[in-house]
């Protein structure tokens, strides 16, 4: 598979993910390596194949509107990098 | 550190030889018995943790009183796996243990809950002694991490392991363990340590509290020294979970002991060409064969075309799937954080340094292929391949009663080989592996292994809710010496 | 330069008032704590976010579906939106985009004396965002707390085809469409508090034309006044800019409620790559066509439905009709009390005079109100048969009101009967006329208005018992007879 370096970036970039110029090689490399290329799937683009999103399923699973237990607030915060009384903190959303 | 205890040898082997039913039996009746079980528990646990180095947490030398305290608390009640010790993948959650997951994002990351199948385990009477060693997140076998540590084979030294969990099981210092299977990381890792591994119908057991990446693959399965106790851990966590869309309906699973009912096997003709396959593997596997046909099974070469296509679609479609699934890993509720001048870079900055080398690729990787201009290019030609081979499997699957396969083109790989060398994004372990998974069908790994070499897996994929056919086929195998 | 004419179309999301969340069973009560109504699936914990779809939210979608005219897909499935941002704990937003529940529905609505129809182009089911608390503004603030109560909670997102074409339709169908979700009851619809909020695509372009000129996304709407103002500014805006020959920027604008203007969005230019694929969690819900017949059958006549009958069925006034549809609880207060009595005029003038009235007094709503249908009916009646007074039903009325008695408790406990009776009537009418020898010599002088005060005096000595056409009437007859 053949990709841009800046398409490697962008798509790091929308993981939120930085990519060092070295393993923006090592990638380019396995992509390169990977062993389904563009050819295989322009032919599978011909053939008229439903799509497999999902494991094997049954029936429906839903469930009734009863309300259930919620955590309690310490469980809750226990695991929170920065958080006050109640609320998890985050640095500021605008650039 | 703390020093081992000194256990005569006739204490130290107490439960080695008995299956997790006996075992389950003696501790009942035998309060005198729980009290040597413990003291081997320990010195079994600590001995494998020295040498092999499978727990990312466990009791520590704390195990033997555990032990004792919730034993005696279930004692009482009739329970199937009263006192059978097991381990988990440190990518299911218990209350007990941290859930690290290999992973430097989740370092001390304690779950306020626990996945439905251990708290099955727990109702049944089963011990947990820790977590063990995954890959970062479960992402292939365990070769290397991010976290450092690596465990070592017990039937291969200076080999890997695969995981902590199929070391626990192969070194006998539990009985069984659960781990999650999404390319088949279960099965290989169980056959790099020469026993068995089953990985269920999609759906079979409930996902809730695996800390997955691919909701679409992953499967909670079994690792045991004995086919009878995979049998026996199904049967007590295989069961509906309301609060998982995607748990099945619990279907009737009794194997009858150790009569096959398989007869007709398939194997794909093309068995051979797979290009990492090693030679001893290949010599193995093909002497396997002549034995099967001699015992009288019904042996056919089978052609499929798409089965061998199966590793790199389920990287792909595993890829964006990962993408969106960690994404949550965010350093806002739980996890390691980087601080940022504002939102979007404290999230860069976190994600950079809490994912490793191959998790990040391989997440980078999903993104990549999922992008607006290769959404239809890639990644919904996956998910067509993806049906391909399903069809391919299942119309094999009404004509046979199983497949068979090696379950790895190789025997477990040396210490110190970083998963890169052998290709991050293309999973070749996972030749055989991965199109049960695509498939969503139950596939066993059984145990080869012979004097003065490495261990090595057969696979039998089977049909879909065929587990009770997988595990009967085992033990006949298992008792006729195969 | 050709007129040009503005392309609106509009993102209604609308909050469904179930008990619990969308995929997980943590309550949804307004105001609760912070981060007190949370749970592995809605935090978006790992190894926690297995979703399981709540029923209810779903058949309030497919209510909603067919009030707006809307095919129902057989089979549904749910997709995630990939984004990072603050107020999404899982890094992607469940929600539907390759089949939703509703599809090809259309909303009528009046546009000068015509009906125009406007199109909806899908309606979905989705979960809402956490909500951020910015301290001291969202410009300045060093850093800002997160709560997840909202998280997760349900939403449906109706999507318009872009055929309004102006600020006053987007206004006319945000109403229509309000009405119509609080009949069907599964919403609060309120702008203010959230429940009904409204997001708008605006372009313009040459009257005529069939291409769609750059649109922005207008947003931060709060209420129906601001909807059309917002709107009513990017026209105007787009139009000064098209007209000066500079080209309309696609981006996303805020709604300045204080300064009356929109204004462009930081950081929102560039289009967002959301990567949406089908939630392998939730697999595809096969939806029960006699479930579907099940939950039409408990749609009630609809706001437009019901405004034809009340016009040509009760006779009343459009203005009367428009204002009782307006409410569904109102109209059915209608309709329950012309079953017992059926008087739609007076029905519908109490309802509006009287009801109402007290209503706004106690700042009740219809749902809250004691009173049952049947007995206003028969407080009507029992005025019609002359039993009680105009004014003691006004009386006795405040009663029901305050106690939700029946009119025939209130008027026994009280003593209420009208006195009709000619014989003790009689009797008090000549004791007021000995008693007012003054008044008696004015009314025979020729001040005939005297006659009021004397039956005052009548009416006091019967606390306002009397009958009061009858005691006129007696009075007159023994004025006469006397003089
Ligand atoms: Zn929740």
């Amino acid at each position: 598979m053949h990709f841009s370096r800046e398409e490697i970036q962008k798509a790091a970039q929308d993981a939120r993910i930085s990519v060092s110029a070295q393993q923006e090689e090592e990638l380019l490399a396995e992509l390169k390596a990977f062993p389904l290329q563009e050819d295989f799937f322009l032919r599978l683009q011909k053939e008229n194949v439903e799509q497999t999103c999902y494991g094997p399923v049954e029936e429906n699973i839903m469930a009734s509107d009863e309300p259930g237990a919620s955590l309690p607030l310490s469980e809750v915060l226990q695991n929170a990098p920065d958080a006050d009384e109640s609320c998890f903190l985050v640095p500021k959303v605008v650039e | 550190m703390f020093l081992y205890p000194v256990i005569e040898e006739e204490v130290f082997a107490i439960y080695a030889h008995l299956s997790a039913r006996e075992l389950a039996v003696e501790v009942k009746k035998n309060e005198g018995f729980r009290e040597k079980m413990a003291a081997a528990l320990l010195q079994k646990c600590s001995s494998a943790q020295k040498e092999y180095d499978l727990f990312s947490s466990w009791y520590g030398e704390k195990i033997a009183q555990k032990y004792k305290e919730v034993i005696s608390e279930k004692a009482s009640s009739d329970k199937k796996l009263l006192g059978v010790p097991y381990v988990l993948d440190d990518t299911i959650c218990s209350l007990a243990f941290p859930a690290a997951c290999g992973s430097p994002m989740l370092q001390n990351y304690r779950p306020p809950f626990e996945a439905y199948a251990v708290s099955l385990l727990s109702r049944a009477g089963a011990f947990l002694c820790g977590k063990a060693r995954v890959a970062e997140f479960g992402l292939g076998c365990l070769e290397e991490s991010p976290l450092g540590a690596v465990t070592a084979n017990p039937r291969g030294k200076g080999h890997i392991a695969g995981s902590g969990a199929a070391a626990a099981v192969a070194s006998g210092a539990v009985s069984f363990a659960l781990g999650v299977d999404t390319t088949g990381e279960l099965r290989e890792a169980a056959s790099y340590c020469g026993i068995f591994a089953l990985k269920p119908s999609y759906g079979a057991i409930s996902r809730r509290g695996l800390i997955g990446f691919s909701p679409s693959l992953e499967q909670a399965g079994i690792l045991a020294s004995r086919s009878s106790d995979l049998a026996l851990v199904f049967q007590e966590i295989a069961v509906r979970d309301p609060q998982d869309a995607t748990s099945r309906e619990t279907f009737s699973f009794s194997p009858q002991g150790d009569q096959a009912k398989i007869r007709k096997i398939a194997v794909p003709k093309d068995w051979s060409s797979v290009p990492s396959l090693h030679e001893e593997v290949k010599k193995v596997f093909a002497d396997k064969l002549e034995q099967l046909t001699a015992m009288g099974f019904e042996l056919d070469y089978i052609s499929l075309p798409h089965f061998f296509y199966a590793p790199a679609a389920g990287s792909l479609l595993a890829a964006v799937e990962a993408f969106s699934s960690l994404a949550n890993y965010d350093g806002v509720r739980f996890g390691c954080r980087e601080e940022g001048r504002h939102l979007q870079e404290m999230y860069t900055k976190t994600r950079s340094r809490g994912f490793g080398k191959r998790s990040s690729n391989f997440i980078i990787f999903g993104a990549l292929v999922s992008s607006g201009k290769y959404y239809d290019k890639y990644f919904v030609q996956a998910q067509k391949l993806r049906t391909l081979i399903k069809r391919e499997l299942l119309a094999c699957l009404l004509e046979y009663d199983c497949l068979l396969t090696p379950t790895v083109p190789f025997t477990a790989p040396l210490l110190g080989r970083k998963a890169s060398d052998h290709g991050g994004l293309n999973f070749v372990e996972a030749s055989y592996t991965m199109a049960a998974n695509l498939a969503g069908l139950p596939a066993l790994s059984y145990p080869v292994l012979s004097e003065g070499s490495l261990p090595l897996g057969l696979q039998f994929i089977g049909r879909d809710k065929g587990e009770a056919d997988l595990i009967e086929i085992a033990s006949f195998l298992k008792k006729e010496n195969f | 330069m050709t007129q040009l004419e503005s392309v609106i179309g509009l993102e209604v999301h609308v909050e469904l008032h179930t008990k619990t969340k969308l995929f997980c069973r943590c309550r949804t009560d307004f105001g609760a704590e912070p981060n007190t109504q949370v749970c592995p699936v809605c935090l978006g914990l790992p190894g926690g976010a297995l979703p399981v779809l709540n029923q209810k939210a779903l058949a309030y979608a497919i209510k909603a579906s067919l009030a707006l005219n809307c095919r129902i897909a057989k089979e549904i499935t749910f997709d995630r939106k990939n984004y990072f941002y603050a107020d999404l704990p899982k890094g992607y937003q469940i929600s539907q985009f390759f089949q939703p529940v509703g599809t090809k529905g259309y909303v009528e609505i009046e546009v000068d004396g015509k009906v125009k129809k406007i199109a909806i182009r899908q309606l979905h089911l989705e979960e809402d965002t956490g909500k951020l608390i910015h301290l001291g503004g969202i410009l300045s603030s060093p850093y800002s707390r997160v709560d997840f109560n909202r998280a997760g909670v349900p939403l449906i997102e109706i999507v318009t085809e872009p055929d309004i074409r102006s600020a006053e339709e987007a206004r006319l169908f945000l109403q229509k469409l309000r009405d119509i979700l609080r009949y069907i009851d599964i919403s609060d619809c309120k702008m203010q508090e959230g429940s009904l909020r409204c997001d708008a695509n605006v372009s313009v372009r040459p009257a005529g034309s069939d291409s769609l000129g750059n649109k922005t996304e207008l947003k931060n709407m709060n209420s129906f006044r601001s909807v059309y103002q917002g709107i009513e500014y990017e026209i105007n805006r787009q139009r000064e800019l098209v007209m000066r020959g500079e080209s309309v920027l696609p981006e996303t604008r805020h709604w300045d409620e204080e300064n009356e203007v929109t204004r462009a969005m930081r950081g929102k230019l560039a289009s967002a790559d959301y990567r949406c694929f089908p939630d392998p969690n939730i697999p595809p819900l096969k939806v029960d066509s006699s479930w579907v017949e099940q939950l039409a059958d408990s749609i009630p006549e609809l706001p437009d439905a019901r405004l034809k009958r009340f016009v040509e069925d009760y006779g009343l006034p459009l203005r009367d009709a428009q204002l009782l549809t307006g409410s569904r609880e109102l109209a059915e207060f209608l309709d329950a009390t012309l079953a017992h009595y059926r008087q739609p005029k007076a029905v519908s003038n109490w309802i509006q005079g009287e009801l109402l009235r007290l209503l706004n007094l106690e700042n009740m709503g219809i749902t809250s109100c004691k009173v049952k249908p049947q007995d206003l009916g028969r407080l009507l009646e029992m005025v019609d048969k002359g039993v009680i007074s105009g004014k003691m039903a006004k009386d006795i009325w405040e009663e029901m009101f305050a106690s939700g008695k029946g009119p025939e408790t209130i008027v026994k406990e009280k003593g209420l009967v009208q006195i009709s009776d000619e014989n003790i009537l009689g009797q008090i009418v000549a004791e007021v006329i000995q008693e007012n020898p003054n008044s008696v010599k004015d009314y025979l002088g020729g001040k005939k208005k005297a006659i009021g005060f004397l039956v005052g005096q009548v009416m006091k000595k019967t606390k306002g018992q009397a009958n009061p056409q009858l005691v006129n009437k007696l009075l007159r007859e023994k004025l006469t007879e006397g003089s």
